[in-house]
């Protein structure tokens, strides 16, 4: 039980220093890259090399985590724990009509499926698709 | 954390692997343009005219359909010219139909998030603090998805998805680092700044909290969850109780991962763990009057056997309709 602990209580301490170094190699990254910029506009606030390097400082924590990650698994540790104690209760009957209100649902977004694709709304579905959403991937 | 026998290591059921590779399938399927991953593009084909179920990234160099949650936020931005019927249908089809079934069964977030947490570390229980947490989504939806792009919509015209652009972690997992761990994206690195400094922030954050604490994203942050629980009360597939057989034992609850407070309310993904943990036999995995899943018992041999044979039936066409769909995205799709 105490070994089983001793792992677990690690292998926390691993996933939280992983994460920490995470954050702060692209904090790290970002300040150099501003500071950088700031000083030579050409120069961009992140290329792929000084990504690589800051990489390299938690490329060790990750690996650890990794392969204690397949130990823990491999021995079926895990936090027993996990849930807590909740008081339950009956499950009552759903309130009646409920058939009826999907059935009128269903019919309802069939109607606005096909007003949609009349009035061009599922084009404008897909041509924002066909693109890369440079908000959604932290383009800007 | 599923149903295992804690003392002898072995699984009381086979469902919790049946589930996974489900998730597995669907992902892949959500996914299926796997050229993109090797060239660095997107897919840009007619099938992105359909929303997926799921929260996947439509800048994922994989996905195949439209993100609902992206799409409804460009939508709602467009209401100024044009109302986005198409998009409130399809939600208003996967919320009636599936619920949130989508969250236990097909969601790829949902599977990272259950991945994560197999981690073995100290896990956080849930609690009233849990409970009062998982109303959080609600305040993103109302805001982030629907309140902050219909007025930058009718303010300015300019579409603002502002859940996508400013806390999404599917976008910077599936999108950005899908696209930048391209060499031929190599360009894409100048774009990069404050905003993915941020997101890729919030990403480990969440990814960090998944490990610790059951679907965080899911339970506490993720819109489209709140949006698929709002039809806990009608929707056709689900967890169902047997209020004949229920006796408040309370069992199912207790097992849950999620912070319901009984069997199918809005915080229920239908995942079925409580299925194997009912002692009455009283929960299945329904679809109307169809019964999808049920503890072992339930039926006779005869009827046992029939629904495995129905089971492999369907397990071989859901992997023909994978590979076609692997080869029809990649090679033969001439809109793409």
């Amino acid at each position: 039980m105490k070994r089983k602990k001793l792992f677990l209580i690690l292998q926390s301490v691993v996933c939280v220093l992983g994460a920490l170094a995470l954050i702060v190699a692209v904090l790290l990254v970002y300040r150099a890259g501003s500071e950088a910029h700031a000083l030579d506009p050409l120069t961009p606030v992140f290329s792929q090399h000084i990504v690589g390097e800051s990489l390299k400082l938690a490329a060790p924590l990750l690996f650890i985590g990794l392969c204690m990650t397949a130990v823990g698994l491999l021995l079926g540790v895990q936090d027993e724990k996990g849930l807590g104690p909740v008081k339950g209760g009956k499950v009552e009957n759903r309130a009646p009509g409920g058939k009826t209100l999907r059935t009128v649902l269903l019919i309802a977004a069939a109607v606005l499926l096909i007003a949609g694709i009349l009035n061009g709304s599922a084009r404008d579905v897909f041509v924002k698709a066909a693109k890369i959403c440079t908000e959604c991937v932290g383009l800007g | 954390m599923d149903n295992a026998d804690v003392k002898t290591g072995r699984l009381q059921s086979v469902r919790p692997m049946t589930r996974k590779l489900i998730q597995l399938y669907s992902a892949l399927l959500h996914n299926a343009h796997l050229r993109g991953f090797i060239d660095g593009g997107i897919y840009t084909g007619a099938a992105k005219y359909a929303c997926v179920p799921g929260l996947n990234c439509y800048s994922c160099p994989g996905a195949v359909g439209s993100c609902p949650l992206g799409a409804l936020q460009n939508a709602l931005a467009s209401t100024g010219h044009r109302a986005g019927w198409y998009v409130l249908g399809i939600l208003l089809l996967f919320g009636t139909v599936l619920g949130r079934t989508v969250c236990g069964w097909l969601c790829p977030m949902g599977l990272i998030q259950e991945l994560l947490h197999r981690i073995p570390t100290y896990k956080i229980k849930k609690s009233r603090v849990t409970r009062l947490l998982s109303y959080l989504k609600y305040v993103l939806l109302a805001v982030f998805v629907i309140a902050v792009p219909l007025w930058a919509g009718l303010k300015s015209g300019l579409p603002l998805p502002a859940f996508c652009k400013y806390i999404c972690p599917a976008g910077t997992l599936e999108g950005a680092v899908g696209l930048l761990a391209n060499e031929r994206n190599r360009d894409l690195f100048g774009l990069l700044g404050v905003f993915f400094t941020r997101k890729f922030v919030i990403m480990v954050i969440i990814g960090f909290a998944c490990i610790f604490c059951y679907r965080s994203f899911c339970r506490f942050l993720c819109p489209l969850g709140a949006l698929y629980g709002l039809f806990d009360r009608f929707c056709l597939t689900g967890v169902k109780v047997d209020t004949g057989r229920c006796t408040g034992c309370g069992n199912c609850v207790r097992h849950c991962g999620m912070d319901v407070k009984r069997v199918g309310d809005h915080e229920c993904i239908s995942c079925g763990r409580c299925m194997d943990v009912c002692p009455e036999k009283a929960i299945s995995l329904k679809a109307g009057k169809l019964t999808l899943m049920a503890p072992e018992g339930t039926f006779g041999e005869e009827e046992t056997k029939k629904r495995k044979k129905a089971g492999r039936i369907a397990w071989a066409v859901a992997l023909a309709v994978l590979c076609l769909a692997l080869l029809w995205f990649n090679f033969l799709d001439p809109s793409a």
